[in-house]
């Protein structure tokens, strides 16, 4: 059983997690089988079910939209083998949505190149 | 003999003190002592304000308020631009966005929804008494705004300053990056260069070149930038420009080098904005530098030297980059300079610095060279309990340097007796090898030299070749070689393969000048078969690599004793078995962050179990084995507190970091641990302890390494102070639980266990996936951002998001009052409102797991709030296998 999107970080874990995982590297336990086509759309679907949170953060109906867009794209995207594409589609929501995460990232890890 | 004290002092002309020296001479002879106070110490001024003080102990403090500013003449007009707001304008005009009431106050306006592009608002005076990182008013000569003049105020001299220490641990991880560069640097030096200008140049560009290839392989740095090796020479040219300058004029010493220094730095931002790369010119900086520069010359070439032509050695040279990297790193974080230098940056120019001193003065240095150590081992011991062939069997403790305590290298040798005691001065008499019994230390102690390239490392090319290609670099293990002070203290043209990193921390501490850093030379732990060594050492050149090479290596050797299977030989000569520590833990129910010591000799407590037992019996035990129960290897333990009472709580007179005192009728003894340092505790704390978390360890050979174990103890007969205690408190037992999740796990300790193992699992997994998407283009690199980012934070996601399924998969709920807690907030208990984030912890159990591409110690922020904030919890820096895998830090009280 994949765990529940509960806030707007496990939003962004969770895509990135795609990111690395699809199309065909999913895991074949809890909620996920051998049928990576399969296992690709309920990795979809969680963050589709996660996608209220980003409602709550982001108002502008037509930038919703936009994000909405980015999300249908990159599964087609996978869907039609295009990996690159999916993941650079992904990506891109990640940067409106969470466009300092990168810098999060250091802060929180102490990290920084 | 008369003597007589004085306290020169050297002066501005407006009588400031800016050197203080105490002293007591004598008739021939100038005395210091050893006192921190009575070294020279040396304050720094800019406007007549002092602003900093640093002393030959490499402290140095820098005031809190020398960034205080004032307008006092006010900045006139200002007219709204596109997206100001009143904090932008008030951060332009004041360098404070907090005041921007005054400008809202000043211009009627209630709020940013007032402004309007165009509108000029009047800037009224403001004078601010003390300024912060986030509020300084940064320096862009191209984007001035507002007075171009700021002023120093006259300030009340603050109070005492908190002391600013150089982190050890970062200053031996460069000096591991410059010698590991001196390896390669060889055939370099046929490659003479002319003297001046022009050798300058090329010199610091080969450092550039050299430093940026090494910090590849370190993984600090990313890719090539040709304008780093331009924006070096460039500014090496002005710097030296600057300093021939100063000669012309006789200035000389600390005031000359800080000058050069602030001018360099001026001159690397000016080159930066010309070649593109990222500028960071700050007033913070530019002090930082001016002060390590004069510092740093206390390390290289004395003038009389420069005068008289002397050639710094390239060493002198990497020195003197080293401890100004350190001190303005220091420098900039004190004045709170967002640009603080990075360790690994220091390290890099360090090495960088070396190479280019090396190229310049047509360095030539000796190929390393692996010799057969000296030192011998006895195969007979084999059959008496030891591993045949245990590298270390056989030294003498007088083999070890005497710059380190003989106390600790008594009781290391101990340790690797069968009888587990030789005296100080050598092999008890019933150890005494037998003639004709020596042998030379294997040669597995060292790596094979002609190593080529492994393309399945992909990493070890650059360790290898680095423009060099015929050198096999070889970068030794931690052997004991060396013999007596003399030959540490003496300066080696070049590190020999036999004489490793052990060496360097002697020689560096001798050259350097760093006195704040101990000196002891590692043991070896025996290595594991050459190719798993290789395989792990290469993985990341370095002292850490290194270290952890030996302690993955060594704990897969299951004729190894626990101490080489689970140590990590630390960098303050502290090495700390790390399995027993956790063992104890376990068995004890002890606070981990008492695992260091106490927790130990509670597992080692119950050694015995016979409470009537002699003391001559408990000793006896622990020092020979003879009778030896180890508590832990018949999974029973040693979690019950009070049998540690009943059996020796009469006998125990005193109980310390130092280990037990025990008394009774055969006399005192103390019993010691063997990674007993010092007599002084707090010398624990001037250490890095930060041990492998190695779960590698299999249980079949915990029997054996807990038989072992009680060898691992020395008896001071000597000593004869008693004090008394009433009861040896162990700690509450550990958590337990009836059963953790679909899977049972038996107590929060044994989930803990398999959560560490799952989460090192998928850091090594989302490392691997990041780095591949990485390559393949699927990753993208934001402007700004470093690719060594962007893996960390794919990797970070990947893990936590496989995390939190495993906990769904298992049924095990996760968060507040929870038995594990993933990315959860954790606040400062004392109600400050800080708080860390930690990727796993386990409260019930103390400890915490974090992932990290990078080193962390105890130092590091991130750490201690961990740690503080979850009262004294283990924490284990979770790292790729890829990049030399996990290790735990105990973080010192």
């Amino acid at each position: 059983m994949a765990a529940k999107i509960e806030n707007l970080s496990d939003l962004r874990a969770r895509i990135s997690w795609i990111v690395l995982s699809a199309p065909d590297q999913f895991p074949t336990t809890g909620s996920f089988s051998d049928d990576q086509s399969k296992n690709l759309l309920i990795a979809f679907d969680l963050v589709y079910a996660g996608f209220s949170l980003v409602e709550k953060r982001i108002k502008d109906s037509s930038r919703l939209e936009e994000l909405r867009a980015l999300l249908r794209d990159a599964l087609v995207a996978y869907q039609h083998g295009d990996d690159k594409k999916g993941a650079h589609l992904l990506q891109d929501f990640q940067g409106m949505v969470f466009p300092d995460r990168f810098k999060e990232y250091e802060d929180r890890k102490g990290d920084s190149a | 003999m008369q003597r007589r004290h004085s306290c020169p002092r050297r002066s501005t002309c407006n009588g400031q003190i800016i050197t203080r020296r105490d002293r007591t001479a004598s008739s021939s002879t100038i005395d210091q002592g050893s006192t921190p106070a009575l070294k020279d110490q040396h304050y720094v001024y800019v406007n007549g304000q002092q602003v900093a003080h640093y002393d030959e102990s490499t402290t140095v403090d820098v005031l809190s308020q020398v960034t205080a500013f004032s307008n006092s003449n006010g900045t006139g007009d200002y007219v709204v631009q596109e997206g100001d707001t009143l904090k932008s304008i008030a951060q332009a005009v004041y360098g404070n966005a907090s005041l921007w009431y005054v400008v809202a106050q000043a211009n009627a306006l209630n709020g940013d929804a007032d402004l309007a592009v165009g509108l000029s608002l009047s800037i009224p005076a403001v004078t601010t008494s003390k300024n912060d990182s986030t509020t300084f008013k940064p320096y862009n000569p191209s984007e001035i705004q507002g007075s171009t003049t700021p002023n120093l105020p006259v300030i009340a001299p603050p109070p005492p300053p908190p002391k600013q220490h150089c982190n050890v641990i970062a200053a031996i991880v460069v000096i591991a990056v410059v010698v590991a560069a001196s390896f390669i640097v060889g055939p370099l030096a046929a490659a003479a260069l002319q003297s001046g200008i022009a050798g300058i140049a090329v010199g610091a560009a080969a450092g550039s070149a050299a430093g940026q290839l090494a910090g590849d392989a370190l993984g600090t740095h990313q890719g090539f930038s040709f304008g780093e090796v331009f924006t070096a020479a460039a500014t090496a040219v002005v710097t030296a420009g600057v300093g021939e300058y100063l000669n012309t004029v006789g200035e000389v010493g600390f005031v000359a080098h800080a000058i050069q220094g602030a001018a360099g730095y001026v001159a690397q931002d000016a080159v930066e904005k010309l070649t593109g790369e990222p500028a960071h010119f700050s007033w913070a900086g530019l002090v930082a530098n001016s002060v390590a520069s004069g510092v740093a010359s206390e390390f290289g070439p004395t003038e009389e030297e420069v005068r008289a032509g002397t050639t710094a050695s390239a060493f002198e040279i990497g020195s003197a980059s080293l401890v100004q990297g350190v001190v303005q790193r220091e420098t900039s974080s004190a004045l709170g300079d967002n640009h603080v230098q990075s360790w690994e940056s220091i390290g890099e120019n360090a090495a960088g610095s070396y190479l280019g001193a090396a190229v310049g003065n047509a360095f030539q240095p000796n190929v390393a060279t692996r010799q057969s150590s000296p030192y011998t081992f006895d195969i007979t011991k084999g059959g008496q309990g030891v591993p045949s062939g245990d590298p270390l069997d056989g030294y003498r403790s007088s083999d070890f340097p005497s710059v380190a305590s003989s106390n600790m290298y008594a009781t290391y040798a101990g340790a690797y007796g069968p009888g587990g005691y030789r005296e100080e001065s050598g092999y008890a008499s019933a150890e005494a090898p037998s003639p004709g019994a020596d042998r030379e230390v294997s040669e597995l102690v060292w790596p094979q030299p002609g190593s080529s390239p492994d393309a399945s490392y992909p990493t070890r090319g650059p360790l290898y070749n680095l423009g060099v290609g015929t050198i096999p670099v070889q970068v030794p293990y931690l052997a004991p070689s060396l013999s007596n002070e003399a030959e540490v203290t003496a300066e080696p043209s070049m590190l020999e393969a036999s004489q490793g990193l052990a060496r360097l921390s002697a020689w560096a501490d001798v050259e350097a000048g760093i006195s704040t850093l101990p000196v002891r030379a590692g043991l070896a732990p025996k290595a594991a078969p050459l190719p798993d060594v290789e395989a792990l050492y290469d993985i990341q050149p370095g002292w850490f690599a290194q270290s952890h090479a030996i302690a993955a290596a060594g704990a897969n050797d299951p004729t190894n004793t626990p101490f080489q299977r689970g140590v990590f030989t630390v960098l303050d000569g502290l090495a700390l078995p790390m399995v027993l520590a956790e063992e104890a833990v376990r068995a004890t129910g002890n606070a981990p962050a008492q695992a260091g010591v106490s927790a130990q000799w509670a597992a080692r407590a119950s050694l015995e179990s016979n409470s009537d037992d002699s003391l001559t019996d408990i000793s006896n035990s622990l020092c020979t084995g003879g009778n030896a129960l180890f508590g832990l290897a018949g999974g029973a333990g040693f979690a019950e507190s009070a049998a540690v009472d009943t059996v020796l709580g009469s006998k125990i007179s005193s109980f310390s970091s130092e280990g037990l005192q025990l008394s009774g009728s055969a006399g005192n003894y103390t019993l010691r641990s063997p990674f007993y340092l010092d007599a002084t505790p707090g010398q624990l704390n001037s250490g890095i302890p930060l041990g492998i978390r190695n779960p590698l360890v299999s249980a079949e050979n915990s029997v054996a390494s807990e038989a072992q174990a009680v060898s691992q103890v020395a008896v001071d007969e000597s000593a004869s102070s008693v004090q008394t205690i009433d009861k040896v408190s162990f700690g509450a037992p550990n958590t337990m639980a009836a059963s953790i999740g679909k899977s049972g796990y038996a107590s929060v300790q044994e989930f803990s266990d398999v959560a560490y193992a799952k989460y090192q699992g998928l850091v090594d997994e989302g490392y691997a996936r990041a780095d591949e998407a990485l390559q393949s283009g699927k990753l993208q690199v934001p402007a700004g951002v470093s690719e060594k980012t962007v893996l960390g934070q794919f990797t970070d996601d990947y893990a936590r998001v496989g995390m939190k399924d495993w906990l769904a998969d298992e049924g095990i709920e996760e968060g507040a009052g929870q038995v594990i807690q993933v990315n959860r907030y954790l606040y400062d208990p004392a109600g400050t409102g800080a708080y860390r984030i930690p990727d796993v912890s386990f409260p019930g159990a103390s400890q915490i797991y974090d992932a990290t591409l990078g080193f962390k110690s105890w130092s590091t922020p991130q750490v201690r709030g961990f740690y503080q904030y979850s009262n004294g919890s283990a924490i284990t820096i979770v790292r790729p296998v890829q990049l030399g895998g996990s290790y735990s830090v105990l973080v010192p009280r």
